[in-house]
């Protein structure tokens, strides 16, 4: 049997502890996708709470298709993008729109240590990486953080992998644009 | 190639080199995409508080209670609705009975009009506590 399985099995017939196994094990996902898509840390904690409220009601519905991961992270996507709906607040771009020069001139001399090293450089970047929509935002989290496969975040989101791809390629380019202007006044 | 498909390239180069834990390497386009995934691998801030398991999956045995709870609910809601209508019933028959004009089949129509119209209170009243979120919101949280 699977850890999945011996997991869900125990969760259904009550054992105790079981659940909160669960949730340990799957917390970091279900924050990184709520709190991704929402970015309202208030908002995010009491989501995630409904998550796993969600998940343990439709446990029985759970026909072990999909990693329990990916099933979790589902549920996780499905409440956020509905909070974001009630709110009308827009979910994605469009995967199309254009980003303007992609080829910028790029000055010699970057040093990738030091800038990983330099705080305010990591500060700029995440500052840009919050300013993503939010499907962008989740899906590069999700492919960089939480190492997950093109399949598995398309099965998550319910996007085709070839958008999944198109925007994580777009969100890429977007980052590395906004990190162009703050070094290109340090180069 | 286009600008694009050079892109494409550089963040693959950069995802390679990441991968495999390369020295930082000539080309600063693609050194520039490692430094955005390193970025973007860098655990969230805030995270979630360090009770969350606990505390949510106490959450959640209590709400395996809330079955019994809804039960006994939705039957006192009933009991309550038929004894409205053990008072406003009659009347309400003898009306619906002289709005409908054409000749009805040897029903018991006073009867059906009646269950009718206590179906629909219950209905109505459990309907109204769900969109007041009085129903299953110990957690303070919307219903999905």
């Amino acid at each position: 049997m699977s850890d999945d399985q011996e997991l869900v099995t125990a969760v259904l017939e009550r054992t105790p502890g079981a659940f909160e196994r669960l949730i340990a094990r799957h917390k970091a996902l279900v924050w990184h996708v709520v709190y991704r898509m929402v970015k309202h840390p208030e908002d995010a904690r009491e989501l995630s709470q409904d998550v796993f409220l969600r998940v343990h009601q439709r446990l029985h519905q759970y026909r072990f298709e999909s990693s329990l991961a990916t099933w979790i992270g589902r549920v996780a996507f499905s409440v956020a993008s509905r909070h974001l709906q009630k709110k009308k607040l827009p979910l994605a771009e469009p995967a199309n729109a254009e980003e303007g020069d992609v080829l910028d001139d790029v000055s010699d001399g970057f040093d990738l240590e030091a800038a990983c090293a330099d705080r305010e450089t990591m500060q700029h970047l995440n500052a840009a990486i919050d300013a993503l929509p939010p499907v962008q935002r989740t899906l590069v989290t999700l492919y960089h953080l939480d190492e997950m496969g093109i399949a598995e975040i398309g099965t998550i989101t319910g996007l085709p992998e070839g958008t999944v791809k198109n925007y994580l390629f777009r969100a890429r380019q977007r980052l590395r644009q906004r990190l162009e202007t703050r070094l290109g006044a340090i180069a | 190639m286009n600008a694009n498909d050079q892109d494409m390239r550089l963040q693959a180069e950069a995802e390679r080199a990441e991968r495999e834990g390369l020295p930082a390497g000539r080309d600063p386009r693609v050194n520039r995409y490692r430094l955005v995934m390193r970025a973007l691998r860098q655990p969230l801030e805030p995270q979630l508080p360090a009770d969350f398991d606990s505390r949510v999956a106490e959450l959640a045995l209590h709400r395996d209670g809330d079955g019994i709870e809804d039960l006994l609910v939705s039957l006192l809601l009933l009991a309550m609705g038929i004894g409205a209508l053990f008072f406003i019933g009659p009347s309400l028959a003898r009306m619906a009975q002289s709005i409908v004009s054409i000749s009805l089949p040897p029903l018991p129509w006073h009867q059906v009009v009646m269950a009718a119209v206590c179906i629909g209170v219950v209905w109505a009243i459990d309907r109204l506590l769900t969109l007041q979120g009085w129903k299953r919101t110990h957690t303070g949280s919307c219903v999905f």
